[in-house]
């Protein structure tokens, strides 16, 4: 594509790294292709489906790890540094799609590029350091065994300018199934263990450092209205996101019977209040911290100021580190969370993953399922932090007990088996959910479990936006209602994970279409915008079903989909209607209700005729 | 006595982008009846057909948590109300 042709907000290059053959190389998508897929997450998707066939592990070097920036990264549009992270992920062994905040889509951008495909095996461990319009894959053998805080300040040390380096901790050097990839201090691609495909590579870091410039987009005076506007509209969404960040969530979510305690054994957490905004921003001190081009500026490094762990010093947890490490695991102290909740991300282990995985070993021991012995001797009572810490240490390294545990809830609770195996919290495509007690949450719990990423893909409670032509919920515990609603809302979440901006910040689909519009100089539909979400969920189904997906693999654990006993929702049961439901849900998605596979006219009608024929071999 | 109610975008949306809308009571329950008196297509937005408040549904007083038992939160003159949709993430 000639540069002078390319629409705007784009760079037009995307950078191709192959580690076994040490070769980098550059492609440069038409015009055609970034209509249809955009970038982001959707434009992972076409590539995943293209060039990881079906016999490749998430492990094996022809995997693919992608990051992938959108048009709007890097411009005046708040949270636009964040970027998508697609590989084959190893929790599902199928697709997988996170996102992370903070800067590198923007800095990728100033670099020169609008993604980076990785491919192959390092012989030794490296990192990749993008710059001015080039890239260089350098030794990282002085980076091993470092956490990811470490990584990157030793990294940045190194820097001409500003960069952002984003990279994996021990865990994932050691394969742990639910490794993550962390950055810019605090920030993480957490979801589906991609940490361990970088990992499996023997790639330790990507790092993008800013050049000087700014990004051409079509229309900049309309980009900077719409900027504006997205801005007060998010103030009026979230007025309270700037004073309490997504911790303002944790008591609201606990009243609502959304917290998830102990292990999904409760509802009933009466320290809720300790882990709201009203304690954690008035007792400790707090210094804020930003994203690209945000000005809610809601997320904090923190320090404790009581307790055992006064002093301590690192990222304020937002609201799903916060459950994962107090309430999912009976822990009451706050400086405690803060503690745990740091660490894994410095450690690269998945928060939400570690809640449940630390939970379920938690309630099997006060349950005598599990002994002292077989957790080579750690006592694992309720909210005792200091094991758990143990415990995240010893999963990380592989060590003892911990290398069973590093496979993940699924698979340790499946190879430890008994009683113990029907405690643990999961879906059945090997993931674990996000950090709220879905059984008082019935649409998350059927996006969890339908979604082809290992996490949400429709993101439930936008329901009502008038301009999908939706009307409201009457009854959020109506399977049918809920799964109807659910397929209807499904592609603008991935569509915001293509475009790619921060869902927080960002409330209005439609200014978001005009944004996209403005950058790029095409004219949108809504109708297309939405399109483009659901063009690539169809995509990462038939990825998935091409890498082993099959219907009985979209459902809860046995205890992911149990009965409350207490609280809010107790006796409210999902699972009597699951099969009707997920029939529902594939109806209404355009699937066959009996193969959970896409029709023919579904894939026609989202321009992707083209895969019909793939339909019969997989 | 008079509270002001501020609305979710997506709430305004539904009634000509009319943002903060006047009200007078005692509590929040009260106040949230007179804006469903006056805009009836809010009361599916806001409420279940049980009656209960929607669970994406939150209730800040002066920014501050209203709960729990929002409906019977008081309120006083010059109290604001924000009636707000909770999104999934964090």
């Amino acid at each position: 594509m000639a540069a002078q042709n390319k629409p705007g907000g784009y760079t037009g290059k995307i950078l191709r790294v192959d580690l076994t053959n040490e070769k980098i190389s550059e492609e440069h998508p038409d015009n055609d292709t970034l209509r249809k897929y955009v970038g982001g997450t959707a434009l992972g998707a076409k590539y995943l489906y293209e060039e990881v066939p079906r016999d490749v592990e998430w492990s094996d070097p022809e995997n693919r790890i992608m990051f992938f920036t959108g048009p709007l990264s890097g411009t005046k549009i708040g949270g636009t540094g964040i970027f998508s992270v697609i590989s084959k992920g190893p929790c599902t062994n199928m697709a997988g799609a996170s996102q992370a905040n903070g800067f590198f889509a923007a800095y990728l951008k100033f670099a020169g590029f609008d993604g980076i495909i990785v491919q192959g095996q390092a012989k030794k461990w490296s990192y990749i350091y993008i710059h001015d319009g080039t890239a260089e894959i350098r030794s990282a053998e002085h980076l091993v065994g470092k956490n990811t805080w470490e990584t990157e300040d030793i990294i940045k040390e190194g820097l001409k300018r500003q960069g952002s380096v984003y990279s994996i901790g021990p865990a994932g050097e050691n394969l742990v199934r639910f490794a993550s990839i962390a950055g810019d201090h605090g920030h993480v691609a957490a979801h589906n263990g991609l940490g361990a495909v970088m990992g499996s590579k023997r790639l330790k870091a990507v790092v993008a450092e800013r050049a000087p410039g700014f990004i051409n987009v079509a229309d900049p005076d309309r980009l900077s209205e719409l900027s504006k506007s997205i801005y007060e509209i998010g103030q009026k969404a979230m007025p309270t996101l700037s004073s309490g960040g997504t911790a303002d969530g944790y008591p609201i979510l606990y009243r609502a019977g959304q917290l998830p305690v102990k292990n999904y054994t409760t509802n009933i957490f009466p320290d809720f209040e300790k882990f709201g905004p009203n304690y954690l921003r008035t007792r400790f001190i707090n210094t804020p911290t930003s994203c690209w081009s945000c000005r809610f500026g809601h997320c904090r490094v923190t320090e404790v100021t009581e307790g055992p762990y006064k002093g301590y010093k690192g990222e304020e947890p937002e609201y799903e580190g916060l459950a994962a490490m107090s309430s999912v695991i009976g822990q009451t102290d706050p400086g405690a969370t803060v503690m745990l909740g740091d660490m894994t991300d410095k450690l690269g282990i998945d928060v939400n993953e570690s809640g449940y995985m630390l939970g379920w070993i938690m309630e099997c021991f006060e349950k005598g399922l599990m002994k002292k012995e077989d957790l080579d001797g750690l006592d694992m009572r309720w909210g005792n932090a200091e094991a758990a810490l143990s415990m995240l240490k010893k999963i990380t390294y592989r060590e003892g007990c911990g290398n069973l545990f590093a496979e993940g809830v699924k698979r340790a609770a499946e190879r430890f088996g008994g009683e113990a195996a029907k405690c643990a919290v999961y879906t059945m495509k090997g993931a674990t959910p996000r950090g709220h007690d879905h059984r008082g949450r019935w649409a998350e719990m059927i996006d969890t479990c339908m979604s082809n990423t290992g996490t949400i893909e429709t993101g439930p409670g936008v329901a009502i936006i008038k301009e999908l032509g939706q009307s409201p919920f009457k009854d959020p515990f109506d399977a049918m209602e809920v799964s109807t609603m659910n397929a209807k809302v499904s592609g603008r979440r991935i569509f915001e994970d293509s475009i790619i901006i921060c869902f927080l910040t960002s409330q209005d689909f439609r200014l978001e279409v005009e944004a996209l519009n403005a950058a790029t100089g095409f004219d949108y539909s809504i109708e297309e915008a939405l399109n483009v979400g659901k063009r690539a969920i169809n995509l990462l189904r038939m990825f998935n079903l091409r890498h082993g997906l099959a219907k009985s693999m979209e459902a809860p654990s046995e205890r992911y989909g149990s009965v409350p006993v207490d609280g809010p929702h107790a006796g409210k049961s999902i699972m009597p209607h699951w099969d009707a439901l997920r029939s529902n849900y594939y109806m209404n998605m355009g699937w066959d209700p009996e193969t959970c596979k896409p029709l023919p006219e579904t894939l026609e009608k989202l321009s992707l005729g083209h895969l019909i024929p793939d339909l019969n071999r997989i | 006595m008079s509270v002001t109610i501020h609305l979710h975008p997506l709430l305004y949306n539904q009634i000509d982008n009319r943002e903060i809308i006047d009200t007078t009571g005692s509590t929040v329950g009260e106040c949230i009846e007179q804006l469903i008196t006056r805009y009836p297509i809010l009361h599916d937005y806001i409420f279940y057909k049980d009656g209960n408040l929607q669970t994406f549904v939150e209730i800040y007083v002066n920014l501050k948590t209203a709960g729990p038992n929002e409906l019977e939160w008081p309120v006083k003159d010059g109290d604001k109300i924000y009636v707000m949709m909770t999104v999934a993430g964090g």
